[in-house]
C-alpha cells in the first residue's frame, strides 16, 4: 500500500487513479469482484445491493468513476436516470412491488459509504418497516426561506444560463440608468466646456469687432464730418 | 381532469397557491418545499400532472434530471451544504404524499437531525438469485428510450396565416361586382 508521503506527494490526477484501483465498485465493473448484474450496457450497470434495505434493492453504478454528483456530465446524469425508471418500472412488474424509491447521497453526510457515485432504486411495500424515507416536516421561519429562494434562484439561473427578470433586473436597471446618466452629465460638462471655450472666443471676437466697430463708428463720422464739413465749407463759398 | 383540478402542485403551477419559486421553464418547476423536512428542502416537478415516474416520458426525464444536478450544484454553493439527498418516492408505499410526480432535493448539513441510513436486511442465496432472475428478464427491454416529439406548432400558425389570406383574398373578390 502507499504510503501517507506518497500520498501528499500524488497529483490529483494520479489521486483520482488510486482511488479507481482501490474502488470495490470499479471492480465489480471490471468484474474482478463477482456480483449480482440486473442490467449492463456501455454506460451504466446495475446490480443487487448485498445490504439491501428491501429485497429487491438495486445499485445503479455509472461506469465511469465520479464521487459525487456534480463532477458527472448532464448527459450522463439524465441517462442515469432513464435507466432507473426503467428499473424502477421492472420492480413494479417483476416483485410485484407497490411503490419504488430512487435515492441518491451525495457525500458523506447525506450517507454516501462509497467513493463511486450510485443510485439506489429499492423496492417497497405497506408493511415493510421502512420510515426512513418518510420526510419529516420541519417549521422553518418564512424569512430564511425568502433568503434562500433569492440566493437559489440566482445561481440556478446562472448556472443554467438563464437571465433572471426579477432580480437581476432591479440590481441592474439603476446600474444602467447611473451609468447613463453619468454619461449624460459628463457629456453635457463637456458639451458646457466646449461651448464655454466656444462662446470666450466669440464674446472676445464680438468683443473686438464691436470695439472695431465702434473706432470705426467714432472714426467714420468724424471723417465725414469733417469731409462734409470740408465740402460744405468748401461747396457755399463756390455757390 | 379532476385529479388535476385537485392537485395542489398544478394550482402551484397554476400559480393559483403562492409558493417560493426557484426555477421556473416551460416543462418544469422548482419550490421551495411548503413542508420542508430541513431549510433548503426543494420540489422539483414536471408542469405536466403525472402520478409517477413511470408516467413521466424519457425525454422529461432527462430534462428535471438536468435540472436535478444544477440545483445540487447550487445547494453545495449557496446553502454552504456538505452533502445532498436525492429522493423519489413512488407510490404511496414508498412515502409520496402528493399525486403529482417530483424530485426532492435535500441539502444536508452535520447534524440536521435528518437520517436515511436503513437497516439491511438478510436475505440468503436462493432469495436473492429469484430476485436477480425475475429483475433480469424484466430488464431486458431497456435502452428504447423515447424521444420528444417536435411539436407541430410552426406548421400550425403558418396555415392559419394561409387561412387567414386566402379569406382576405376571397373576400377582396366578392367586392367585385
Amino acid at each position: 500500500m502507499t504510503t501517507e508521503e506518497e500520498l501528499a506527494n500524488m497529483s490529483p490526477e494520479q489521486l483520482q487513479e488510486l482511488q479507481k484501483q482501490n474502488c470495490i465498485f470499479c471492480h465489480i465493473i471490471s468484474g474482478k469482484v463477482a456480483s449480482k448484474k440486473i442490467y449492463e450496457d456501455d454506460k451504466v450497470l446495475a446490480i443487487l445491493d448485498i445490504n439491501p434495505a428491501n429485497p429487491g434493492h438495486i445499485l445503479l453504478l455509472i461506469k465511469e468513476h465520479y464521487q459525487v454528483m456534480p463532477q458527472i456530465p448532464d448527459d450522463e446524469i439524465s441517462y442515469m436516470f432513464m435507466v432507473a425508471k426503467a428499473i424502477s418500472h421492472a420492480c413494479l412488474k417483476a416483485l410485484k412491488a407497490q411503490g419504488t424509491n430512487i435515492f441518491i447521497a451525495n457525500g458523506m453526510i447525506a450517507g454516501q459509504k462509497a467513493p463511486h457515485f450510485m443510485l439506489h432504486i429499492i423496492p417497497r411495500a405497506n408493511v415493510d418497516g421502512i420510515k426512513i424515507f418518510d420526510l419529516p416536516e420541519k417549521n422553518i421561519p418564512d424569512e430564511v426561506l425568502e433568503q434562500i429562494r433569492a440566493g437559489l434562484t440566482n445561481k440556478i439561473n446562472e448556472l443554467l444560463g438563464i437571465k433572471t427578470e426579477e432580480p437581476i433586473v432591479l440590481d441592474k436597471k439603476p446600474e444602467e440608468i447611473e451609468t447613463k446618466s453619468e454619461k449624460e452629465k459628463h457629456e453635457e460638462e463637456k458639451i458646457e466646456e466646449i461651448n464655454k471655450s466656444k462662446e470666450k472666443p466669440k464674446q472676445e471676437k464680438s468683443k473686438d469687432k464691436k470695439i472695431v466697430e465702434s473706432k470705426e463708428e467714432e472714426e467714420k463720422p468724424e471723417i465725414d464730418l469733417d469731409d462734409i464739413s470740408n465740402f460744405i465749407i468748401k461747396n457755399e463759398p463756390k455757390k | 381532469m379532476s385529479q388535476k383540478n385537485n392537485c395542489e402542485f398544478c394550482q402551484i403551477i397554476g400559480k393559483k397557491i403562492n409558493a417560493k419559486r426557484i426555477f421556473e421553464d416551460e416543462k418544469a418547476l422548482a419550490i421551495l418545499s411548503p413542508n420542508p423536512c430541513c431549510a433548503g428542502h426543494i420540489l422539483l416537478m414536471p408542469k405536466e400532472h403525472f402520478s409517477i415516474i413511470e408516467q413521466v416520458p424519457d425525454y422529461l426525464i432527462t430534462h428535471l434530471s438536468k435540472i436535478t444536478n444544477k440545483i445540487s450544484i447550487a445547494v453545495f454553493e449557496v446553502l454552504q451544504a456538505k452533502g445532498t439527498n436525492i429522493l423519489i418516492q413512488n407510490g404511496i408505499a414508498a412515502g409520496q404524499k402528493s399525486n403529482h410526480f417530483m424530485i426532492h432535493i435535500i441539502p444536508r448539513k452535520e447534524n440536521d437531525g435528518l437520517d436515511f441510513q436503513w437497516q439491511p436486511k438478510q436475505l440468503n442465496q436462493e432469495e436473492m438469485s429469484t430476485i436477480e432472475l425475475n429483475l433480469k428478464e424484466a430488464t431486458n427491454g431497456i435502452g428504447d428510450f423515447e424521444k420528444e416529439e417536435k411539436k407541430p406548432v410552426r406548421i400550425d400558425k403558418k396555415i392559419e396565416k394561409i387561412d387567414k389570406e386566402e379569406n382576405y383574398l376571397i373576400k377582396q373578390l366578392n367586392r367585385i361586382p
